[in-house]
This record gives structure tokens, C-alpha cells and sequence, in this order.
């Protein structure tokens, strides 16, 4: 059934008679439309016709001297009457419809993405600044402006664009990438040793040697000089550079605690929700003024909407208040804090760990772990020198 | 001028000739206008008459269903095997 039969109602019409094509011709003839005409056998026939041309078919049978019966009728006033019926549901349901569609058109929830220096909270507040933040209509947004306002504000941004799906707004940034530090060949500059050490490997590659395999260096000293010498002209300044690898020693300390409280999670205390209608919040008892000192507060937010397709700007939020209590005590977590200092040296080091042992010793409350550890590491730098 | 007066001349003939005359037109076997039609005489799924100002045209075949009809035009459609005319 097409939607004009659906809106002005079809109605299925038995003609039974002794001539039942009359009344086809007579239809035909008052510019009554039919359709899909079957034959049942020699005095039946049955055909589609709209709901409004009903009376003139019954007027036009009677005059054949036919009986007209409709069979059945869908659409019109039958739907018009179900509709009438369901008043109530149906206004809800354009009201919802027409929210849903002006709510599509302002901005409930904002993404960033690709930020590593800068912090969401940063680009958040100077999006505010330019006009985009939640509840703003994202229909009058100029990208182009957005993206040159924000990179005004923001010297660290490289570039930035928002797109917006479903009241979604994923903001993608890319950040400024730092001009590299260029050198001035011409200046005069050594590889001295950031740290005290006995060389097991050096690599020269512009500039003069003044340490050899297996000596031994302090922190200060230099490695590769930058001014070479020449036999028949006078010393020559150049920027030192080579690769120094040495064993270096390491002593990091660490203190963990004898007893460590066990903290459990029972139910909560207290808990308190409210809705979120952009940015207002009510909260549900309007005037709780219980005092809930010392407690962990714990929020939920539940936005209503469909992740990644669209965002309503009502959520739901629960607030959960529950006193830690403190059931028995852990063990030191010994182990754990020499993972954590190797971890440390890792991190701090331009190479690689080749021994390393651990020493423990209690001192009062607390257990102090020493970690006493052997690398072979980069210590060569290159510092301008007094000459250059 | 000379052409839009004729191409006038040559509608006015269509119509005067349509009053007298019928047009049918069958596409694929499948389906038949009849044009100019004067009403049904016999209908059934194997056969179907209409009175046309020429004579009787007669339908028959299997399936067949009047699909639409109004003053002036019918479509039947089904599996048609044969189209005959009566004279007057």
C-alpha cells in the first residue's frame, strides 16, 4: 500500500450481480478509480477502490441492480480513528521527535583527542572562549575561525579541527613540533662525561680522542676534545662529537613501609543522585546538609544517548560517600619496591643494566631497600667549549 | 507558421479519430492498454471483453487482472495469449 492509498484509505469491494462488470463501467465512467480487479467466478468480482468513493460504488451498484460489500479497509479514517485513540502516546512521541531534533543541533559532549603536552582542561577552557563548549549550536560554527582563534591561543597547537556527529564534537588536535637545536658547525665545542665511569667503548667521529678503552673518567672530564692539533698549522677548533659508552655504578634507596593498613570498601554511607541538564545540576534531596567528613566520595555519571552517535544534555549522576574503613594490615611490599627502583634506574639511564642486587635493612617503621646496580651507559655530551 | 498549422491540423484529426477508433497496446505479453474503451462486457481470469467503437475486443490467457480503468482507458495484465477483434 503507497502512502496516498494509506492516507485517503483503500477499501477491498465485493460486486456480486448478474452483470458485476456494469458497475465496473459505471466506475469507470464517474472517474472512480479502481484498481486490482480479481474475479471470483461469473457473478463476483472483486476490486480496490479509495474509502471517499465508496458511497458513489454503492449508488452505482444499486443501479446494476449488484450487491456491494467492502471486505476489508486499511488506512483513513481507520487510521485517523487509532490515531484519535492514541492521542496521548502519539503527541509524546512528536514531542520527543522534536526534542531529539533540536537537541541534534547543540553540543552535549565535547572529545579531545591527539593532545599529548597540552592538557584536555587547556583546550577545553580556550574552546569555551572561541563558542564551542556544551549546549553551544553547532550549526553557525566556522571551522576555519575555530581553528585560527584557538591557534592564537594556543601557540603549542600545530593544527586543530572539530567535527560534529550527533551532538558529539570530537575536537582533533596536533601539537606544535619543537624546531630542533641547530648547531653552529663553525663553534668549537667537546664531548665531556656527565658521569664517573670506566670507558668500555668510544667512538670518534669528529675531533681528538683524550681517553682510551678502560680508563677511568669523572663526571666533568673530556672525552673528545674539539680543538685538533695539526703538524704544520695552527690548532684547529671543530664540534667534537662520538659516542662514549662506560660501566657506571648506581646506589638508589628506597623506604616501604613495616605495615601497610588494608583499606576495604563496604556500602556506602550515604548516596545522593541528581540530574544534569547541561550545565545545572539538581540534586535529589534538594536540601541534604548531612555532613559527610572523611569520606571517599565517589561520582557516576550516566549521560543519556548512544556512545559515538549521539548525546542528550540530561545525565544522571550518583554520588557515593563511603567511610574507608581499615580491616588488618599487608605484608611489606618488598618486592614490589624493587621493581619500582629498577624501574627508576631504567628510566634515568641512556643505557643498559648488567648487574644489580638488593640490600634490606629495618630502621624503625620502615624497611629501606637498597638497589646497588652496574650499567653500561652513554656518558658523553657535547658542551661548547671556552675556545669556540 | 505553415508547420504549427499543421501539426494543429494533425492533432485536431488524432482527436476526431479517437472517438471512432481504439488503441491497443501490448508490452511483452504481460500487459495491454486498451484505449478508447466503451466499457467491460465479460470479465474473468481467462478472458476478458470490452466494448471498443470498432467492435468487441476480446483478451484471453491466464492470470488476468484488470489493474486499472477509467473513463477512457483500461490496463489488463497477466499472462496474455491472444488479443481478437469482432467487427461491427
Amino acid at each position: 500500500m503507497n502512502l496516498t492509498e494509506r492516507i485517503r484509505g483503500a477499501v477491498r469491494v465485493e460486486i456480486c450481480g448478474a452483470f458485476p462488470e456494469s458497475v465496473l463501467n459505471a466506475a469507470a465512467a464517474k472517474a472512480v478509480k479502481i484498481w486490482g480487479v480479481e474475479s471470483i467466478d461469473s457473478y463476483t468480482l472483486r476490486f480496490m477502490a479509495f474509502e471517499g468513493d465508496v458511497p458513489a460504488l454503492e449508488v452505482t451498484a444499486r443501479r446494476a441492480m449488484c450487491d456491494l460489500r467492502v471486505i476489508y479497509s486499511a488506512g483513513g479514517s481507520r487510521d485517523r480513528a487509532l490515531l484519535k485513540r492514541r492521542i496521548v502516546p502519539t503527541v509524546l512521541g512528536a514531542a520527543v521527535m522534536v526534542l531529539l531534533f533540536v537537541s541534534s543541533l547543540f553540543i552535549w559532549d565535547v572529545d579531545v583527542e591527539g593532545n599529548e603536552k597540552l592538557t584536555e582542561g587547556e583546550i577545553l577552557r580556550a574552546l569555551e572562549d572561541c563558542g564551542v563548549g556544551v549546549g553551544s549550536y553547532w550549526p553557525d560554527m566556522d571551522s576555519d575561525l575555530i581553528r585560527c582563534q584557538m591557534l592564537l591561543k594556543l601557540p603549542e597547537l600545530g593544527w586543530m579541527t572539530v567535527n560534529v556527529h550527533g551532538s558529539c564534537a570530537d575536537v582533533l588536535v596536533t601539537e606544535r613540533v619543537e624546531k630542533p637545536e641547530i648547531y653552529n658547525e663553525t663553534k668549537g665545542a667537546d664531548v665531556i662525561a656527565v658521569r664517573t665511569g670506566i670507558i668500555r667503548s668510544l667512538t670518534v667521529l669528529n675531533g681528538r680522542e683524550r681517553v682510551a678503552v678502560n680508563d677511568a673518567v669523572t663526571e666533568g672530564e673530556v672525552l673528545i676534545s674539539g680543538t685538533v692539533e695539526s703538524l704544520t698549522d695552527e690548532p684547529q677548533t671543530v664540534r667534537a662529537r662520538g659516542s662514549v659508552k662506560a660501566r657506571t655504578w648506581y646506589t638508589l634507596s628506597a623506604l616501604c613501609p613495616v605495615r601497610t593498613e588494608k583499606k576495604t570498601v563496604g556500602l556506602p554511607d550515604s548516596v545522593r543522585v541528581g540530574v544534569k541538564f547541561g550545565k545545572n545540576r539538581i540534586n535529589f534531596p534538594f536540601a541534604s546538609r548531612k555532613t559527610l567528613d572523611g569520606c571517599d566520595k565517589i561520582i557516576r555519571e550516566f549521560p543519556l544517548g548512544v556512545e559515538g552517535l549521539f548525546a542528550m544534555p540530561v545525565s544522571v549522576v550518583v554520588e557515593e560517600y563511603r567511610r574507608p574503613a581499615v580491616n588488618g594490615s599487608l605484608p611489606p611490599d618488598v618486592e614490589g619496591t624493587k621493581e619500582r627502583l629498577l624501574a627508576a634506574l631504567r628510566s634515568g639511564i641512556d643505557g643498559e643494566i648488567v648487574e644489580s642486587r638488593f640490600t634490606c635493612g629495618k630502621s624503625g617503621e620502615y624497611i629501606c631497600v637498597t638497589l646497588h646496580a652496574a650499567c653500561i651507559e652513554e656518558i658523553g655530551v657535547t658542551e661548547d667549549n671556552a675556545a669556540g | 507558421m505553415k508547420k504549427l498549422k499543421t501539426a494543429a491540423a494533425e492533432l485536431a484529426e488524432n482527436a476526431a479519430s479517437r472517438l471512432n477508433e481504439s488503441r491497443v497496446t501490448m508490452t511483452g505479453g504481460k500487459r495491454l492498454v486498451i484505449e478508447g474503451q466503451r466499457g467491460v462486457l465479460e470479465y474473468g481470469n481467462e478472458r476478458i471483453a470490452v466494448a471498443s467503437p470498432e467492435g468487441r475486443i476480446t483478451v484471453s490467457g491466464a492470470a488476468l487482472t484488470l489493474d486499472a480503468m477509467d473513463t477512457d482507458t483500461l490496463v489488463i495484465s497477466g499472462r496474455i495469449a491472444a488479443v481478437e477483434r469482432e467487427q461491427l
